[in-house]
């Protein structure tokens, strides 16, 4: 079974070093893309609150060429130790 | 240019994350706002038959409670079915973080809320409201040693002087003493445990879980537990279905929005803001229950309830001062 959403981003960002909401996005595609809440606004929402909670950190901010944020993630101990915990054994 | 880029980059994210915690700020008031008029609502439409009658003293109240979170729980599914979340409540339900928030919804709905309408109904709301306003002290004392929350003074005063304005708010003599006085009593301190717990449970749950579908599935876990368990128990199952086709049931279907809504947006404050702050601006829902009722029910407003508005008011203030705080929840 797929993973939810947010748990599935947790996930991604485990998986790099570094990893730009952009990418997250593109990532996403395969699984998600057929479904309405596939939308960066809502991916970003998710990305903060992740943020703000400790589970990942921010490690770069950059401007695109038009002048847009790019932000860069990668996961923190406390975002580790919780998948440790939490993430069903397939995805191990 | 480079450099001048970066730094713009940086305050940029910085105002990015700073209107996040803010947004988190706008969504506690409104579920504070929400549930002073859903408690309002509620009473109305528990005030009718067959609301009126029942078997015993508690099962009115517990089918109305019941009803109150069915509705609340379905509005809130077809809002995700809007926003294309729906799929998400079975993928959420087959993880342990998932799992968490359906025994948050236990202690929040079964055991806060029955408790609650119980206590108002054994011990009269003056007793029962302030003891369970008490609620985000239990919560945010509870999320700094499990959730490791960092909480400044100024939050803690803010509690504080929200807290004396509930209580302030909903004292009230007594009026001759109940029987169940006591049983009241303890209910209400039982919903103030149930409630604190509600908090930081699924705040522990819901740094991994979407918040809307945190609380869909609180929402129908409660219903469940009330139609299976509570009911039969208490026994509400008669009233349940005599709402059914009544006025009633559309006054409590219309609680059920307000409730749902308010519960939206109290989990993505807890979210956004942190537990112990979420709570004091969800607890404005004394203050806000008197502004409603006097709108809706014409209520009179008397110097102790201004005075216990305006201490929570200051209460709410003061734990906003500084919203830089808000940047980081919690300690590393």
């Amino acid at each position: 079974m797929k993973l939810p959403m947010r748990f599935r981003i947790i996930h991604l960002v485990s998986q790099r070093d570094n990893i730009s909401d952009r990418e997250v996005m593109e990532a996403l595609q395969d699984e998600y893309g057929d479904e309405g809440q596939y939308k960066m606004s809502i991916i970003e929402t998710h990305l903060m609150s992740l943020r703000a909670v400790g589970i990942i950190e921010n490690t770069g901010v950059s401007l695109d060429e038009n002048d847009n944020l790019v932000q860069q993630f990668s996961i923190t101990d406390y975002g580790r130790d919780l998948l440790d915990k939490y993430l069903p054994s397939q995805w191990k | 240019m480079a450099v001048n880029n970066g730094v713009r980059a940086k305050q940029m994210l910085e105002a990015r994350e700073l209107s996040h915690a803010k947004r988190g700020i706008g969504w506690g008031l409104l579920s504070g706002a929400t549930w002073g008029l859903d408690g309002v609502i509620l009473g109305i439409g528990t005030a009718m038959a067959p609301f009126t009658g029942g078997a015993s003293i508690y099962a009115a109240p517990l089918a109305g409670a019941c009803l109150h979170d069915g509705f609340a729980g379905l509005w809130l599914f077809f809002y995700n079915l809007f926003t294309g979340k729906w799929r998400e409540y079975i993928r959420t339900l087959a993880t342990k973080p998932g799992l968490i928030v359906c025994l948050a919804a236990l202690f929040g709905g079964p055991i806060g809320m029955a408790g609650y309408v119980l206590g108002i109904n054994m011990a009269g709301a003056s007793y029962a409201l302030p003891i369970t306003a008490m609620y985000p002290a239990i919560g945010a004392i509870m999320a700094v040693f499990i959730l490791k929350e960092r909480i400044s003074w100024r939050t803690w005063l803010g509690i504080v002087l929200c807290i004396t304005g509930a209580i302030i708010v909903g004292y009230a003599p007594p009026e001759g003493s109940s029987p169940y006085f006591h049983l009241g009593i303890g209910l209400s301190l039982l919903a103030c445990l149930g409630w604190g717990m509600e908090g930081v449970l699924s705040t522990y749950g819901m740094d991994m879980v979407d918040p809307d579908i945190a609380i869909g599935i609180r929402e129908a876990a409660s219903f469940v537990v009330y139609f299976v368990a509570i009911l039969p128990l208490a026994a509400g199952l008669p009233i349940f279905f005599a709402a059914f086709g009544t006025k009633s049931l559309w006054i409590v279907a219309l609680a059920g929005f307000f409730g749902g809504l308010s519960y939206l947006a109290w989990y993505r404050a807890l979210n956004m803001t942190g537990v112990g702050r979420a709570m004091t601006f969800n607890i404005s829902y004394a203050l806000w229950g008197v502004f409603w009722a006097w709108l809706i029910t014409k209520t009179p407003v008397t110097p102790a309830l201004l005075g216990g508005a305006l201490l929570i008011f200051c209460g709410t203030v003061l734990a906003t001062t500084n919203p830089r705080e808000l940047l980081n929840l919690r300690k590393r």
